[in-house]
């Protein structure tokens, strides 16, 4: 690797930065590309995958960052030196970010504006047409979508108890004695509530595909689904629950058996 | 001094004789609005289960069904018994007489089956044939399905009736001792509802009428407006190998370009010709029969013929031939300056091979390119064109393709869909089978049972939601047409499209009243 000015420059601050965290120090491959590249169409996919909300903790705000003018328009309030600036808030990104899962790709820079007050906002404006100099983080942070739709929101509206009395329903409707009770006895309302959904062929196969699209898919043909299921799903969704976006029965088919 | 006018009289420099230079022709043209209806995303995920598919088309056609059904046999008696709907297929009782819907499924030993080809490890034998899964010899059994089971139907009803995997019917009948179905009676869903002419371009229906009295007072002819035509022609295969068609291809040029015949026949039929819509088989890179067969085989992945392979794996680039479509892209950079082009992918062409198949790429056509409208870059991530754009004047569209002409709407496809319900069924009649897949519904009822297709998960676009005034079918053995009508007063020109590299046959057809002209191109 050629040893540029800004490569050592970075690496020094970066790396007292994370050392003093404690934390491992992120190649970043950014500042040391010299010719300015023009981005192929997979990265403006990317780009524009970029989530553009307020994430939730607000420490850490993702924009994309256009041209360089505004990007040293941004770093005014800091009135630093371009580069020492991106050092700088590279520090602050890692000292800040707390809840950020590793982002995908290996250069990760996340330019922290710890001031609310967003002066780059219009620099987070959604223009991910023009060529963009820097690469930008894939922020796994779980944001809020700021739409929800109208069914989502009544499901919202649904109080745990709701979804009980509906379990309840479903579960006094059941003529026969539950026999296998403890199978299930580890598994909450929710959950019971889930599977039930996923066995019902009413709504299509239960296998490839996500429950949440699987309900809106019913919901889009007219199958009316159960509303508490959507609330089921959205509350795990906002507490950050992957592990109930698929079936139980799809986790179970596709597994892999590793053995000696 | 000689001045011109002397020597003009003495006869010795003549004016050109009549007018000073034969008008030119102008083309009419048609309003013209393609859907994206069969459009699949270019980042398309493949890890769904083809099950989807059969839900949705369920899902989607069984409450016509069963209006249709319970229309019929609501209240109806037989031998002192009233018939009731069951819910399900597994809930018919013995003895009891019930209608239900599902899906139709055909149990045919011919037929080919991935498991069987697995268990039997069949991967390096030779390509089967291509011909019929319909054996005839009772070994094939039709099943009705839905998401709880399925049961066997008999009887002679079911004998009336065209049925093939995956086509919505409703049954009425009952129970017999065996545990299969007999059926009496047999219910399809019907033509969907029919939309009005020019219900997709409400606002440009007075711009055409318009330009059509404009024509008609340029070209000169008194009270009759001109009637415009569609011309559709399919299996041009161009190929260097076979130049048997060769000549009348080049013919057909001539014909649509408008330079054939005399003055009169140009002026009052060609230059009327307003759109060219190649329905399939439009390159033709194999050369002996054998090779074409294989590639109508929907067989396993691995049994296709293996033509003179240097390699085994990779791809093996001196096996390329690049004149067959340099042939088509002259033919059509020929005819695109004057004559708009939609152009349909068959099983020939460079296109997927799974339905519904996506546009030819515009770089097979490096001259025909420009006429093609531009690719837009960056525009959301799957790069589609969106529909309020205007379509190119060479239009490649996906197969099966949908869309608006003159008002109508046009649903056509490259032949693939009807050469493989030809497969399931006994008789010869593919017009029989076109009016079929129309009652059904359903434009690739055989996908993917037979018919490789892509795993629709969302939405399945091979139901037919809106009635087409106009079906017509690419690369067919002999042309065919016929008028079906609907319950609710829809009607449907079906149009088989024969092959022209077979027969040296196009279609031309009337915008006004879908009358259906046949032309034969013939080079003594």
């Amino acid at each position: 690797m050629p040893v540029t000015r800004k490569s050592t420059r970075s690496r020094g601050g970066a790396t007292a930065a994370a050392a003093a965290q404690g934390k491992q120090q992120t190649l970043s491959f950014n500042h040391r590309v010299t010719k300015p590249t023009v981005k192929t169409g997979k990265d403006l996919l990317v780009q524009e995958k970029t989530p553009e909300t307020v994430t939730k903790t607000k420490d850490v705000k993702v924009e994309p960052k256009v041209e360089d003018e505004e990007v040293v328009e941004v770093a005014g309030t800091e009135s630093e030196d371009e580069h020492d600036d991106e050092e700088e808030a590279q520090a602050k990104a890692k000292a800040n970010v707390k809840k950020a899962a590793p982002a995908k790709k290996a250069a990760a820079k996340a330019k922290a504006n710890v001031k609310k007050a967003a002066p780059a906002k219009k620099a987070a404006a959604k223009d991910v047409k023009r060529e963009i100099k820097e690469e930008e983080p894939k922020e796994q942070v779980k944001e809020k979508e700021p739409e929800r739709t109208e069914v989502e929101k009544r499901a919202l509206k649904l109080p745990q108890s709701a979804i009980d009395a509906y379990w309840l329903s479903i579960d006094s409707a059941r003529m026969a004695r539950a026999v296998h009770k403890k199978h299930t006895e580890g598994l909450t309302t929710g959950e019971k509530v889930l599977r039930y959904f996923d066995v019902n062929s009413h709504y299509g196969p239960c296998i490839g595909i996500t429950r949440l699209k699987r309900w809106q898919r019913a919901e889009r043909l007219g199958l009316n689904p159960p509303l508490e299921v959507l609330a089921v799903l959205l509350r795990e969704d906002e507490s950050g629950n992957t592990a109930v976006e698929r079936a139980h029965m799809d986790e179970l088919m596709n597994s892999v058996s590793t053995g000696p | 001094m000689v001045t011109l006018d002397e020597v003009l009289g003495s006869g010795l420099l003549q004016k050109p004789s009549g007018h000073d230079a034969p008008e030119a022709l102008q083309r009419q043209i048609t309003a013209y609005k393609p859907l994206q209806t069969f459009k699949l995303e270019k980042t398309r995920p493949y890890q769904q289960q083809y099950a989807d598919i059969y839900f949705l088309r369920l899902t989607k056609i069984r409450p016509a069904v069963e209006a249709a059904a319970s229309a019929a046999w609501e209240g109806t008696v037989l031998g002192g018994e009233k018939v009731k709907r069951v819910e399900r297929v597994l809930d018919v009782r013995q003895g009891e007489l019930c209608w239900v819907a599902g899906t139709v499924y055909m149990d045919m030993p011919l037929k080919p089956s991935i498991l069987e080809d697995v268990s039997k490890d069949r991967w390096i034998s030779a390509p089967t044939s291509v011909g019929h899964y319909y054996s005839g010899n009772g070994d094939d059994s039709i099943m009705l399905e839905d998401d709880s089971g399925r049961i066997r139907l008999v009887g002679n009803a079911v004998q009336n009736h065209f049925m093939v995997t995956g086509c919505i019917v409703a049954v009425m009948g009952t129970e017999n001792a065996n545990g299969e179905f007999e059926v009496i009676d047999l219910l399809f869903a019907e033509l969907p509802p029919q939309p009005e002419r020019w219900s997709l371009s409400k606002g440009k229906k007075e711009e055409t009428e318009d330009i059509e009295m404009m024509d008609a007072s340029f070209s000169g002819h008194p009270s009759k407006p001109p009637s415009k035509k569609i011309a559709i022609v399919s299996g041009l295969e161009f190929s260097n190998a076979d130049t048997s068609y060769a000549m009348e291809l080049n013919l057909l040029l001539e014909y649509l370009l408008g330079e054939a015949l005399d003055r009169s026949i140009q002026r009052d039929e060609l230059s009327h010709i307003t759109r060219l819509i190649i329905a399939g088989n439009s390159i033709s890179t194999t050369a002996n029969e054998t090779t074409k067969a294989a590639a109508f085989d929907t067989t396993t992945v691995t049994n296709k013929f293996q033509p003179q392979q240097h390699k085994k794996y990779g791809y093996d680039s001196s096996c390329y031939n690049p004149i067959p479509s340099q042939l088509f892209d002259n033919f059509l950079s020929e005819l695109l300056p004057t004559m708009p082009v939609t152009l349909l992918p068959g099983a020939l062409d460079p296109a997927n091979a799974s339905y519904p198949q996506q546009p030819i790429h515009p770089a097979m056509f490096p001259q025909s390119r420009t006429y093609m409208s531009p690719p837009k870059v960056g525009v959301g991530k799957d790069r589609d064109v969106p529909v309020e754009e205007e379509p190119g004047w060479f239009d490649n569209v996906t197969n099966p393709w949908e869309g608006e002409i003159d008002g109508w709407r046009v649903l056509g496809t490259g032949g693939q869909n009807l050469d493989d319900v030809f497969k399931y069924v006994e008789s010869e009649d593919r017009l029989g089978m076109m009016e079929a897949m129309c009652r059904w519904r359903c434009v690739a009822p055989t996908a993917p049972d037979t018919l490789w297709a892509y795993p629709f998960q969302e939405d399945e676009p091979f139901v037919i939601k809106d009635c087409p005034h106009l079906f017509f079918v690419g690369c067919q053995s002999e042309f065919g047409t016929k008028v079906i009508h609907g319950p609710d007063g829809q009607t449907v020109r079906l149009i088989a499209v024969p092959s022209f590299s077979e027969t040296r046959e196009i279609v031309l057809v009337d915008t006004e009243t879908l009358d259906v002209e046949r032309v034969r191109i013939v080079a003594e």
